[in-house]
């Protein structure tokens, strides 16, 4: 009964809105439309590439048409997305179209930016890099990549300026969204990156997602969750979360919990899964440590912050009595989640006969104590040995496209080598006997992470910067603190990109990309699999790939001994030389040639077979056969489970500035928008900024949707259109704002607190004023 | 409008009239279709417009109308209408995907951030027989289109698509896809 009258309302909603959309914008405006090629359908050629967008990693099968890329169609071979896209990836290729494409290089002459033949601006950078080292030393120059950056981007980047000019000053922005993802696994687990497979999916019955709109984040996985629940109505998604979203009304049961206790609900469940005897006592003996570490560890707000774990061993009488104060009572209080909802969450956790999925990714990370959260859903899965196999699952999904394959495996981070961490003497040794260096030149110390590195920008410790495939002028937290250091005297910024961003806006040099598709390279996604994709088209007047800028700029510098390679087939030729660093059996890498012919290849790769489930010796040749697990990340082979208390966030509302403010993507943009904005129907869709409110909120302030509301942090304000009810619904006491929208900077009101074990920032939680202008 | 729908329908009839191999009941519907124009309303959508809510052949159309409220306009809610085609409202061809903002999103603003570039092909050309009288193949592929009759068939149908013989129900025994317009040439040793 109650549905026939949703459908009938829908009905009528719809002939209503039919009504008023005649009215207003015309559905038979002719909106997309193209020009059309003399081509017929049947004479495109198709191609396959990973997705340029989010950490997914959907197979796309991209149309080629006299030189030009005309269609996009999913991939059917791919068994990450089966031959469906989402609304970005479809349109994707009209990204590599804007008239705004940079198509030379810009030079900053007499403080106006001059266009420049770029073989002179790739002179110009090494002469002022080369000057800078000679003049303040090595750890003066640094680079900032990306998870957007191919693989082999990010490895000649790494051996650049780690092996060629021996500085650790190499960061990328995966730092401000996979850090804490990475940290949690370490400190776990031993290893990075997720022990199972997007194939859980298809055998778990309970998804449970943690701090992450997935319907918006990671459609693509999203709709096989539901595809998955459409086949089997005992399948159960629930939706944590501290804003309503359209995940949430996907999900059998939402539930809303104050920002940052999500430390209390993990302990909470954990709690209940001891208390009810739901501890699976042989895989905690043969497989689990205890451990715990030092608390009250500050929140990196002040410069030069430091901080070092002191891990010690606990058991499980003591982690009994930790948990004493998360007993589903007290947390109810501190969690705004009820006592019957956590024990609910704990006992689908608990149930032998469930098998459970844990999914998330910037709620967890993007938090100032995103280590430990990432540390406390693992608490679960190992309490109840719910790990490992098909469809038992903590799955840390990832944001960008290269996060993991780039940024994680290749280290473009000031403590990491492609193989192992800088302060370790083998990892050093391995990389400098590769690259064919001194092992003196690899710095055995970390300088600086993402934040600090912006920081000795602005203090000067850092004197010239390169950016590639990325908008930090958009999207580092406190930005104004970074953006008035960028500018001052004596700082030189070169910006690789494809549009002008409010980055190019402050660089000395700007180099014009090749995206994509315009040139070779290969994407790593969250599920561990590589992706390979050939140059379909070229790219426009003198762009060059960001792996060909760093190799001439390298050579200029007299490095040309350690980048010979040829520019017909480099890439061949680097990845040939990075997996050397990979080879053994937990992580070996597929070769050029099968990476080629598959849709990817999920690693680590033995013997022609992929490994789906490591650590479990059914699927895993690195784990020691047996009966159990093996957890070899790890000396004892165990996997830890960590004493992490819940502490409060950074900075929380109070009266002058009572709010929370969130903040983060939505489906049509990716990221900082400079590449979905200038796709037509993204734009269209969702065309600026805004803020959400919670409907009673914006009554008790008077506030319409469309409003201008003025946003006020400790650092910044803001003014933005009102909206209610519309995509997202924050709780009371909270507002939302999307990043994407370079007029509308948010953070420029954010705070630059971060995890002091990841040096990753929160972006999800700072207190602000909120007024209607 | 009432010209160029006439026009087509002519099409229709003499194609139509051509397909000696059609069933008696196909050729009636079709010159039932070319009577009807001139008195009957004018119903369901035309090229012209199936065309300009897409950005290339193949990609998901925009979503025509304004959707609230927003958060909870998907999931089925959608289909209450684009399952059978409730009022005017276009027959998804792919009831099996739920979750349909993934892929449709609204027009909030005509006007664009920065101009582009954008070329596709040309849209196939209607009723490329290769025989007199045989059928056309199919110029899209089937993937997320596996319902036919979505597009072909019922009030919201693209007119100049439409089907004479909807009754037919297994539409792939004569229209097959088109994977390549080369002829086949022998590879081994002639």
């Amino acid at each position: 009964m109650k549905k026939m009258n949703r459908r009938e309302f829908l009905k009528k909603m719809a002939a209503a809105s039919a009504v008023t959309a005649a009215a207003g914008l015309s559905p038979e405006i002719s909106f997309a439309g193209w020009s059309p090629l003399k081509v017929l359908p049947g004479q495109v050629k198709w191609k396959k590439t990973p997705c340029r967008f989010c950490g997914v990693g959907c197979g796309l099968l991209v149309g080629i048409a006299k030189g030009r890329a005309v269609a996009v169609k999913g991939d059917p071979a791919s068994p990450v997305n089966r031959g469906l896209c989402c609304v970005k990836g479809y349109h994707s290729i009209q990204a590599l179209y804007g008239k705004d494409r940079l198509t030379y290089a810009w030079v900053r002459k007499n403080g106006k930016l001059v266009k420049t033949p770029i073989q002179e601006a790739l002179n110009i950078i090494a002469r002022k890099m080369q000057e800078t080292i000679q003049s303040h030393g090595k750890d003066s120059v640094a680079m900032y990549g990306s998870g957007q950056w191919t693989i082999p981007d990010g490895y000649v980047a790494s051996k650049f300026m780690k092996g060629a000019i021996g500085t650790n000053n190499i960061e990328a922005n995966a730092r401000l969204c996979m850090a804490s993802a990475v940290t949690g696994f370490m400190t776990s687990f031993g290893a990075d990156e997720p022990m199972g497979c997007y194939e859980d999916i298809d055998h778990a019955d309970v998804f449970i997602i943690w701090g992450n709109n997935m319907a918006e984040m990671h459609p693509v996985l999203f709709s096989r969750l539901l595809e998955k629940r459409a086949k089997n109505p005992n399948v159960k998604i629930i939706d944590l979360s501290t804003r309503t979203t359209r995940t949430s009304i996907a999900s059998d049961k939402s539930i809303l919990f104050k920002p940052q206790t999500d430390l209390a609900i993990a302990n909470a469940i954990c709690h209940e899964i001891v208390k009810n005897g739901r501890v699976n006592s042989t895989f905690l003996q043969k497989h689990c440590s205890f451990k715990k570490g030092k608390t009250q560890i500050g929140y990196g707000l002040e410069d030069k912050f430091k901080f070092q774990d002191s891990p010690e061993d606990s058991s499980f009488e003591e982690y009994k009595s930790f948990l004493e104060d998360y007993a589903p009572e007290k947390a109810e209080k501190l969690t705004g989640v009820s006592a019957e909802e956590i024990r609910f969450l704990a006992s689908l956790y608990g149930d032998p006969a469930r098998k459970v999925m844990s999914l998330w990714c910037m709620g967890m990370n993007q938090h100032t104590r995103g280590t430990w959260v990432n540390n406390l859903v693992y608490n679960i899965h190992l309490l109840v040995g719910k790990i490992s196999t098909p469809g038992n699952s903590p799955f840390s999904l990832t944001g960008q496209p290269s996060a993991c394959g780039t940024v994680r495996e290749v280290g473009t981070l000031t403590n990491r080598l492609p193989h192992g961490v800088v302060t370790d003497e083998g990892a050093r040794k391995l990389a400098a006997e590769i690259w064919k260096v001194p092992v003196e030149r690899i710095p055995a110390k970390p300088t600086f992470h993402t934040v600090e590195m912006f920081r000795a920008l602005d203090r000067g410790e850092i004197r010239f910067m390169w950016i590639q495939v990325s908008n930090p002028m958009v999207s580092m937290p406190n930005l104004r603190r970074y953006r008035d250091g960028a500018k001052k005297e004596g700082r030189f910024i070169v910006v690789s990109d494809v549009y002008p961003t409010p980055t190019t806006d402050i660089a000395d040099v700007i180099l014009p990309s090749a995206m994509w598709i315009e040139r070779e390279g290969m994407f790593g996604n969250s599920e561990r699999r590589t992706q390979h994709f050939e140059k379909m088209i070229d790219p426009p007047g003198q762009a060059m790939s960001d792996t060909w800028q760093i190799i001439e700029v390298a050579r200029r510098m007299g490095f040309k001994e350690l980048f010979p390679w040829d520019e017909k087939t480099h890439i061949e030729q680097i990845w040939n030389e990075y997996t050397r660093f990979h080879a053994n059996s937990k992580h070996a890498l597929a070769s050029y040639d099968e990476l080629k012919k598959s849709t990817g290849v999920i690693w680590p790769y033995v013997n022609g077979k992929e490994t789906k489930w490591r650590y479990n010796p059914k699927f895993d040749p690195a784990a020691k056969q047996g009966d159990g697990f093996d957890f070899y990340g790890t000396t004892n082979h165990r996997a830890c489970i960590w004493l992490r208390p819940f502490e409060p966030a950074a900075e929380s509302p109070n009266e002058a500035f009572p709010f929370w403010l969130n903040t983060g993507r939505v489906l049509e943009h990716w990221h900082t928008g400079s590449l979905t904005r200038r796709i037509p129907i993204l734009h269209r869709a969702v065309p600026k900024s805004y803020v959400e409110l919670h409907p009673q909120d914006a009554k008790r302030l008077g506030i319409k949707n469309g409003n201008r509301v003025k946003l006020t942090s400790r650092r910044g304000s803001l003014a933005l259109s009102a909206s209610v009810n519309k995509k997202g619904r924050p709780a009371e006491g909270q507002v939302f704002v999307p990043f994407f929208d370079e007029d509308y900077l948010i953070n420029e009101l954010t705070l630059d607190a971060y995890c002091p074990i990841s040096a990753q920032p929160d972006y999800k939680k700072c207190a602000v004023r909120v007024e209607s202008v | 409008m009432l010209l160029s729908l006439s026009k087509f329908s002519l099409v229709f009839a003499v194609t139509a009239a051509l397909g000696l191999d059609q069933a008696a009941c196909g050729l009636a519907r079709a010159l039932a279709t070319q009577k009807k124009p001139a008195t009957a309303p004018v119903t369901g959508r035309d090229l012209k417009s199936y065309y300009s809510r897409r950005a290339f052949l193949g990609a998901p159309p925009v979503i025509a109308h304004e959707i609230d409220p927003d958060m909870q306009s998907d999931l089925g809610d959608c289909l209450v209408c684009h399952e059978s085609g409730e009022g005017d409202a276009p027959v998804t061809p792919h009831p099996q995907f739920l979750s349909c903002r993934q892929c449709h999103v609204p027009m909030n603003q005509e006007k664009l951030f920065k101009d582009i570039d954008w070329k596709s092909v040309s849209p196939p050309k209607l009723h490329k027989r290769m025989l007199p009288g045989s059928p056309p193949p199919m110029p899209h592929q089937l993937r997320g289109r596996e319902s036919c009759l979505a597009c072909h068939d019922g009030p919201a149908a693209v007119r100049e698509i439409r089907t004479p013989h909807p009754e037919r129900t297994s539409c792939p025994q004569c229209h097959v896809e088109v994977e390549t317009e080369k002829a086949w040439e022998r590879s081994g040793e002639s």
